[in-house]
C-alpha cells in the first residue's frame, strides 16, 4: 500500500516539474451565421500538467455569451500528464455585420500563452418571421400547452397531443416536453398528467435532444404516452407537473459577462439552489363515436390497423383429441383490449379457450403487437370437420371505415379413433378439470314426477314405539327358550333336580288322594297317605331312595341342608300322629284329618324354601 | 234450483280448497309449475310444503332444481344436500349438487378417500338413517333368530354361534355408522352461504375484522350461536362469525 501511495507521489512530482508545455486553440462551429443563429465557441487549454489555468476572455462585441459547459479530460501514460479543458460558449449575435472573436490568452508561469482571433460574419434573419421553434405543426388538430409564452426562460415544459379529435380506441400521443436551457442541481420529479377515461399505455424511452429556441440552445427531454378513450365524449387530459431546482439564476444572470465567473472566488461556486415548480394548462379532446354504418354484427370493439392470421398444429388427427387452433391479430393498434374474433361452431365439434398472450412494442411511439388466441378444438366425430370461418372486424382510422376479415373455414380430417374408450378421456384442459368439462356439457337432471309419500322431515324409524317393542321382543323370546330349554335339559339329565322339581307335584297329588280318603273317614289309609306324601317329598328334595328313607337319615340330612329346629321338630311331630294312627288304630275325626293335611301342606310349604 | 246451485258451487269450492291443502296436491301443482318454467311459482309451493313438514327427498331435490333454474346456487345446494341426507346415493341428487359445487367461488376440497375406505363406507354413504336403522335390525333379527335355532339344533351349535358372530360383527359396523349418521344429522349443524358473499369475522359483530370471505354456495359447520350470529368452522383451521341470515342450516 505504502509503496503504491509513494508511487503516486512519485508520478504526480515528476508531472509537475515537467510543466511547461501548454497550448490555447479557440475554434467556432461556424464562420456565417444568421441573426436568429447561434454560434459555439470551443476554447482548448492542453497541457502535460493537472492543474489547467483559466484561460482569460475578453468581452465580445456584438455578441451575448453564455456558457454551456467546461469538459475535463486528464490522462497519465508514462509518468506523463496530459490534461486538456474544452470551455465551451453560445454566443447569440445582436446585430448583424463582421466580428472579430478573440484573442483568448492564459497566462501560466509568467509566460503568457494566446490564440488567434477568428472573423464571423452575422448575416440577416434566413426566415422572416422565425419566432416559432423549429418544430413543425404535424397534425391539423395540435394544440400546445405550454408553461409560459416567455420564450426567453431558461426553463419551461409543455403538453401536447397529435390530435384533439379522435375515435373511441384511436390512439392519441401525449407529449410532455421539458426545456432546459441551464443545469439543473438535481433531477426534476415528474407527475404525469391526470387522464381520466383513457387506457393509457407508456412508451419508454425518453427522447433527448438539443434545440434551438429565440436564439437560445435548450435540453429537450420528450416523455410520450398513448392515450386510448374507453368510451365518447369530451375529455381533459390534466396539467402535468415539474419541479426543479435550477442555479440561482438572478444572480447568475445579473453579471455583464458570463466570463467573469471564472474570476470569482471559488466558493461562488457552491451556491443555493432554487426550486421551482412547472405546470401545463390540461387540454381539451373531444372522443368521437365509432360510426354507426358499416358497424358490422361481429363488430366487439377492436380499433385500429390490424390483420389477422390462423392457424392449426396438426390437420389430421383421432376423433375426441385436440387440436389448437392459433389465431393471431397483428397491427397497430390497443392491442391488449383485442377481444377474441368469433368463430362459428360446428355441431361436430367442440371448442375450448385455452389461452391467450400478447406481444406489444411501441417502435415510433405507436403501440403495435400482436395478440394471440390459442383455442383447443375437439372433433366429436370422424371425418373432414371444417371449423369456421373466423370473422373479425375492426376499425381502421386511417381508412375511416370498418373492415371485415373473414378467414375461410379450416378442414381437420379427425380419423376414428382405435380405443373407443370414453369420450373426452384424454383431454386436459388449463383451468378446467375433466370432471367440471364433463360437467359443462350437461344440465341439471331433470325434477323428479313419481309419486310420493309426504312424511315430516327426519322421521326416524328408531324413534318408533312399535319398532322398539318389535326390537325388545324377539330377545324376550330368547330369553325365555333359553330358560325353558335349560330347565328341561336338567330335568332329563339331572335325576335329583328332576325329582326335587316334580316333588311338589307328587306330594300334592298325594295329599289330594288324602282329602279323598279322609271324607271315607278310613284313618288308617289316611294317615299312610299323607305319611307317603311327606316323606316322599323330602325323599324327592333330598334325591334319597324311597325306600332307604329313615327318621333319622332324614333328620340329619334336613339338619345339613339348614332347616331349622322348629320344622324339623314338627316333622318329628308329624310322623309321631301318622304312625300313631297307623300302628295303634287310634281313630281320627274329621277335624283331626283336616288339622293333619293341614300341618302337612305347612311342612311341604316350609321345605319347598329348601334349596 | 238456485239454491241447489248455489249448493253446489258452495261445495265445489269446499271441495276446491280441502284439495288445495293436500300436500299432494300442492307437490303435483307445484312440478307442473316447474315443468312451465315458473321456478318462481315452483319454489313457494315446494316451500309450502317444507313449511307444513311433509316433505320427501323428491320435494328438496325439486326445490334445489327450481334453485338451481333461478340461480340461487347457495340454496339449491341446500336442498340437494337435504334430499340427499334423505336419501343418499341417489344419482340424480349427487350429479345435480356437484354441477351446483362446480359454480361456486371457494374451492374447497374434500379429504380424499381411497378405494378401499369407500368400499367400507359404501352403506354409510348409500343409506340413509331409516335404511341403517332397517339394516341393523334385520341383523339383530338373525342373531336372535340363530340363536333361536342354536336352543334346539344342539349338535349345529358351532357354526350357528360362528354364523351369528359374524353377523354381530356386521351389526356392530352398522350400529357405529347409524349412530354416526344420527350424529351428523342431528347434533353436528351444517349450514350453506346463500348470499353473495360474505365476511367472516373474528367475533359476534359488525366492528369485529373481517378475517376472509366466503362466497355462495360454500358449506360450513355451524359451531356457536349467539344473537343472529353463527361461529362457523370450515374445514381447515378456519373460524369466524356470520351473520344468520347469511346461511341457511341444511
Amino acid at each position: 500500500m505504502k509503496k503504491i501511495i509513494l508511487t503516486i507521489l512519485f508520478i504526480l512530482s515528476t508531472s509537475i516539474s515537467y510543466a511547461g508545455d501548454i497550448s490555447i486553440s479557440a475554434d467556432v462551429d461556424r464562420r456565417q451565421i444568421a441573426l436568429d443563429g447561434q454560434l459555439m465557441l470551443t476554447i482548448t487549454v492542453s497541457g502535460s500538467m493537472a492543474n489547467i489555468p483559466q484561460p482569460t476572455i475578453p468581452s465580445l462585441d456584438g455578441f451575448t455569451a453564455y456558457s454551456s459547459g467546461r469538459s475535463q479530460n486528464l490522462s497519465i501514460m508514462n509518468g506523463q500528464v496530459n490534461s486538456s479543458v474544452t470551455f465551451t460558449y453560445a454566443l447569440v449575435p445582436n446585430d448583424t455585420g463582421d466580428y472579430t472573436i478573440g484573442p483568448f490568452s492564459i497566462d501560466y508561469e509568467g509566460d503568457t500563452y494566446s490564440t488567434d482571433t477568428i472573423n464571423v460574419k452575422v448575416t440577416p434573419r434566413s426566415t422572416p418571421q422565425p419566432q416559432a421553434p423549429s418544430y413543425a405543426a404535424t397534425d391539423e388538430y395540435e394544440q400546445r400547452a405550454t408553461s409560459d409564452t416567455q420564450q426567453t426562460k431558461e426553463l419551461f415544459i409543455e403538453t401536447y397531443v397529435d390530435k384533439l379529435r379522435a375515435y373511441v380506441n384511436e390512439q392519441i400521443t401525449l407529449t410532455f416536453a421539458f426545456y432546459q436551457a441551464v443545469n439543473l442541481f438535481q433531477n426534476p420529479r415528474y407527475s404525469a398528467p391526470q387522464a381520466t377515461g383513457f387506457w393509457t399505455e407508456d412508451m419508454p424511452p425518453q427522447n433527448k435532444y438539443y434545440k434551438m429556441i429565440n436564439g437560445r440552445k435548450y435540453l429537450v427531454t420528450e416523455i410520450k404516452t398513448a392515450l386510448f378513450a374507453t368510451s365518447p365524449g369530451e375529455f381533459t387530459i390534466g396539467s402535468a407537473r415539474l419541479e426543479a431546482t435550477v442555479e440561482d439564476v438572478e444572480r447568475f444572470f445579473s453579471r455583464r459577462s458570463p466570463f467573469d465567473i471564472f474570476n470569482n472566488d471559488p466558493f461562488s461556486m457552491f451556491r443555493r439552489g432554487k426550486p421551482i415548480v412547472l405546470t401545463t394548462d390540461p387540454i381539451i379532446v373531444e372522443i368521437l363515436p365509432l360510426p354507426h354504418e358499416g358497424k358490422p354484427a361481429n363488430f366487439k370493439g377492436d380499433v385500429g390497423i390490424l390483420d389477422i392470421t390462423a392457424n392449426i398444429d396438426k390437420d389430421s388427427v383421432e376423433e375426441n383429441q385436440p387440436v389448437t387452433l392459433t389465431i393471431k391479430i397483428k397491427g397497430q393498434g390497443n392491442i391488449k383490449t383485442i377481444s377474441s374474433p368469433t368463430i362459428h361452431e360446428a355441431s361436430d365439434v367442440k371448442l375450448y379457450d385455452s389461452a391467450s398472450s400478447e406481444n406489444i412494442s411501441k417502435d415510433n411511439y405507436v403501440v403495435q403487437g400482436e395478440k394471440i388466441f390459442e383455442k383447443l378444438i375437439i372433433p366429436k366425430r370422424p371425418g373432414a370437420i371444417s371449423i369456421g370461418p373466423i370473422e373479425y372486424s375492426f376499425f381502421d382510422t386511417s381508412k375511416k371505415k370498418y373492415i371485415e376479415k373473414k378467414i375461410s373455414p379450416i378442414i381437420i380430417n379427425a380419423s376414428e379413433a382405435e380405443d373407443k374408450g370414453p369420450a373426452e378421456s384424454h383431454i386436459f384442459l388449463p383451468g378446467l378439470t375433466k370432471e367440471e368439462i364433463k360437467l359443462l356439457e350437461k344440465d341439471i337432471s331433470y325434477i323428479k314426477t313419481n309419486p310420493v309419500v309426504l312424511r315430516p322431515r327426519r322421521a326416524y324409524q328408531y324413534k318408533n314405539k312399535i319398532f322398539i317393542l318389535l326390537n325388545i321382543l324377539p330377545l324376550l323370546i330368547l330369553i325365555f327358550l333359553y330358560i325353558h330349554d335349560s330347565h328341561k335339559r336338567r330335568l332329563l339329565t339331572n335325576v335329583g333336580y328332576a325329582r326335587s322339581r316334580r316333588a311338589k307335584g307328587v306330594a300334592s297329588k298325594r295329599l289330594k288322594k288324602a282329602r279323598q280318603i279322609m271324607l271315607k273317614e278310613n284313618t288308617k289309609e289316611f294317615c299312610a297317605e299323607i305319611h307317603k306324601s311327606v316323606i316322599e317329598y323330602v325323599a324327592d328334595r333330598l334325591n334319597i331312595p324311597h325306600a332307604s328313607i329313615t327318621k333319622d337319615l332324614l333328620e340329619e340330612k334336613l339338619k345339613t341342608k339348614g332347616i331349622s329346629d322348629p320344622v324339623i321338630q314338627e316333622i318329628r311331630e308329624f310322623f309321631s300322629i301318622c304312625d300313631m294312627a297307623r300302628f295303634a288304630a287310634a281313630r281320627f275325626t274329621k277335624e283331626d284329618m283336616q288339622a293333619t293335611i293341614t300341618r302337612a301342606t305347612d311342612i311341604i310349604s316350609a321345605l319347598e324354601r329348601m334349596r | 234450483m238456485r239454491r241447489i246451485l248455489c249448493l253446489i258451487i258452495i261445495v265445489f269450492i269446499f271441495c276446491g280448497t280441502a284439495f288445495a291443502q293436500s300436500p299432494e296436491h300442492i307437490y303435483r301443482k307445484a312440478n307442473l309449475n316447474y315443468e312451465n318454467e315458473a321456478y318462481e311459482e315452483a319454489v313457494s309451493l315446494y316451500d309450502e310444503l317444507v313449511k307444513m313438514d311433509r316433505v320427501s327427498p323428491e320435494v328438496f331435490y325439486n326445490l334445489g332444481n327450481s334453485y338451481f333454474k333461478l340461480k340461487k346456487i347457495g340454496k339449491a345446494i341446500v336442498n340437494y344436500e337435504r334430499a340427499l341426507e334423505a336419501a343418499p346415493g341417489d344419482r340424480d341428487i349427487i350429479s345435480n349438487l356437484k354441477l351446483a359445487q362446480a359454480g361456486i367461488v371457494d374451492k374447497i376440497e374434500a379429504p380424499e378417500r381411497g378405494f378401499i375406505l369407500d368400499m367400507i363406507l359404501f352403506a354409510y354413504d348409500k343409506m340413509d338413517v331409516n335404511q341403517l336403522t332397517l339394516f341393523s335390525s334385520l341383523f339383530y333379527f338373525s342373531i336372535i333368530a340363530l340363536l333361536i335355532f342354536a336352543i334346539f339344533f344342539i349338535t349345529q351349535r358351532k357354526t350357528l354361534f360362528y354364523t351369528s358372530g359374524t353377523i354381530a360383527l356386521a351389526l356392530v359396523i352398522f350400529l357405529i355408522f347409524l349412530f354416526s349418521k344420527i350424529h351428523s344429522e342431528t347434533l353436528v349443524t351444517h349450514a350453506v352461504v346463500v348470499v353473495g358473499k360474505v365476511d367472516v369475522r373474528s367475533g359476534p359483530k359488525k366492528d369485529y375484522l373481517p378475517q376472509f370471505t366466503i362466497h355462495e354456495g360454500t358449506k360450513v359447520k355451524v359451531v356457536k350461536e349467539r344473537q343472529d350470529w353463527f361461529e362457523i368452522d370450515l374445514s381447515k383451521d378456519l373460524r369466524g362469525w356470520i351473520p344468520k341470515d347469511s346461511v341457511e342450516i341444511i
